[in-house]
């Protein structure tokens, strides 16, 4: 599914410090309450963990909670100093995984 | 004391009249949008209520019924209410407190909807004049009373809502508001905050790039469904892609030509109103009702192959010259317990530019198609223009007309003659 969109600027120089930016198509559930008030139990389904690699080497990975807005994004520094492949994948609390790669070259 | 409803039946069969004749060359048609859209009435705990949206701002009208006053139909026959004159009662004390609350309530109307006050309330919008200085005026509580009441008695030209004649309010409660507006005087008001008053108020800049599918889901949720609805087989086994090969991402160009009329439907439509009669007919069943978020998602596609190109709507045909005429009509058209037109709010002589509240009220002329469908951030949803006419008329006091009906193409259609040459930029993004 192609529901992960990331950016990278136009043009790269090697070495170059950029802003990567990820966007996740994700409903990220907030909590339900009942009619009495309650807090109704369930699986909410949103994303707990964003993990990048570069070229298959983990290079970040984080952690994402309850409450972010849906379709949340995630933005962070790169030194591309390599070209390759870069991919980010956002883990949600039903266990599927969203990922999507792009490709860094100079 | 509903001067309104007495009236309506002594002019209805008039009214009938009226509308069959205008209405003669209208070709008819029946609604194929999901059933939110299309809101049927139904009976609910002994009452008549019309199914609309259970979602975002339309829930809290769910149990609203306007079916009173008139809508955009072009089969209405409720008459345009008729200016009513009346004396202030004279055994009620007005109450400034009352009165300022009336004044602020959200479920009544708001006033400070339109009209900036001495108070720091937000949000005030100023559509209609200011009235911090409204007191020092000296007006006569009856006259006060006769303008709230019904404002096109003294200015036939205004678009106040005839607040007493539509029974939004009661009369006492206009005593009560006609107190608190004439207390409204004395020294010019200095704001501690510059954005309580719109003249001094920040604009907002809006939400970034629109185009950049990091910055709006709409895009990735758009090419997931688009991508997905075609390879659904209909009953029939056939898929878009059977005709369409290539998906969405290849009708370069098609979205800048539409709404068009369609001769296989007799009439004029969006791409939002042809995909689900389309899929009916080609692969045996309406699998993409309008409305719909499979339909929106997929408009939405479609419009994105189409990105930067300049709308070109041929508007030649002499069924797309009338078609535009009655959009137009559409466009000025007073309806719903406020008695409003889409030109009060979008037209420069009148509300256009100005706020509404906290919202600034876009203008006909900018235009207000081409960012349709556009994602709205508070609802994580993507809505079709004609989402956005219903969620329009809905808080003006007028019933649903179903999304995909002849009366909304026909608006869209004349919202979009003021677009030709400039390039689509779905889907939107804002608020």
């Amino acid at each position: 599914m192609a529901d992960v969109k990331i950016r990278l600027p136009k043009s790269i120089a090697k070495g170059q410090v950029l802003s990567v930016r990820a966007l996740v198509t994700h409903p990220m559930e907030t909590v339900e309450r009942g009619k009495d008030g309650k807090i109704i139990e369930k699986v909410y389904n949103f994303i707990h963990t964003v993990t990048v690699t570069y070229n298959g080497k983990t290079i970040m990975s984080g952690e994402m909670t309850q409450s972010l807005s849906a379709n949340p994004f995630v933005e962070f520094p790169l030194k591309a100093d390599q070209p390759g492949k870069l991919t980010v994948t956002f883990e949600d609390t039903t266990g599927e995984k969203h990922t999507g790669s792009i490709d860094v070259s100079f | 004391m509903n001067h309104w409803t007495s009236w309506r039946s002594f002019a209805l069969i008039a009214g009938v009249a009226f509308a069959a004749a205008a209405c003669s060359s209208v070709p008819e048609w029946t609604s194929q949008s999901i059933k939110e859209s299309a809101a049927p009435i139904v009976e609910k705990d002994g009452k008549q209520v019309q199914i609309r949206y259970n979602e975002g701002p339309y829930s809290p009208y769910a149990d609203t019924n306007w079916s009173k006053y008139r809508t955009l139909s072009y089969k209405e026959s409720i008459p345009a209410p008729p200016v009513v004159k009346v004396e202030m009662p004279k055994d009620i004390k007005g109450d400034v407190a009352k009165g300022k609350k009336l004044f602020e309530s959200r479920a009544k109307a708001p006033c400070t909807g339109c009209h900036v006050v001495r108070d720091d309330i937000w949000p005030m919008g100023d559509v209609g004049p200011s009235l911090v200085k409204f007191g020092d005026k000296k007006f006569k509580d009856e006259f006060v009373y006769q303008m709230i009441y019904d404002m096109r008695s003294i200015n036939k030209d205004s678009f106040m809502p005839p607040w007493g004649a539509s029974g939004a309010f009661t009369p006492e409660e206009i005593v009560h508001l006609v107190a608190y507006v004439q207390s409204q005087k004395g020294p010019p008001v200095k704001r501690k905050d510059p954005n309580i008053d719109p003249a001094t108020r920040y604009v907002s800049e809006g939400f970034g790039d629109n185009l950049d599918p990091t910055n709006n889901p709409a895009i990735a949720m758009s090419e997931a469904t688009a991508a997905k609805m075609w390879k659904k087989a209909g009953p029939n086994g056939k898929t878009c892609d059977s005709c369409h090969a290539g998906g969405a991402a290849k009708m370069t160009g098609v979205a800048a030509k539409w709404p068009r009329f369609v001769k296989t439907y007799n009439r004029v439509m969006a791409i939002e109103d042809f995909l689900g009669p389309h899929a009916k007919d080609t692969m045996g069943e309406n699998i993409i009702p309008a409305q719909g978020n499979d339909n929106i998602h997929t408009t939405t596609a479609i419009k994105m192959a189409s990105t930067g190109m300049a709308q070109n709507i041929d508007m030649s045909s002499p069924e797309m010259k009338e078609a535009l005429e009655r959009g137009k009509t559409s466009f000025y058209n007073r309806v719903g317990q406020r008695n409003h037109a889409c030109a009060d709010c979008h037209t420069e002589e009148r509300g256009g530019g100005k706020f509404l509240g906290g919202r600034k009220l876009p203008l006909l002329a900018m235009p207000m198609n081409l960012h349709f469908p556009t994602y709205r951030t508070n609802f994580a949803k993507i809505w079709d223009m004609r989402k956005r006419f219903q969620w329009c008329t809905l808080p003006l006091g007028m019933n649903f007309i179903p999304g995909d009906s002849i009366e909304y193409a026909e608006l869209e259609l004349y919202l979009a003659s003021f677009a030709q040459g400039k390039p689509l930029r779905a889907p939107g993004l804002g608020h």
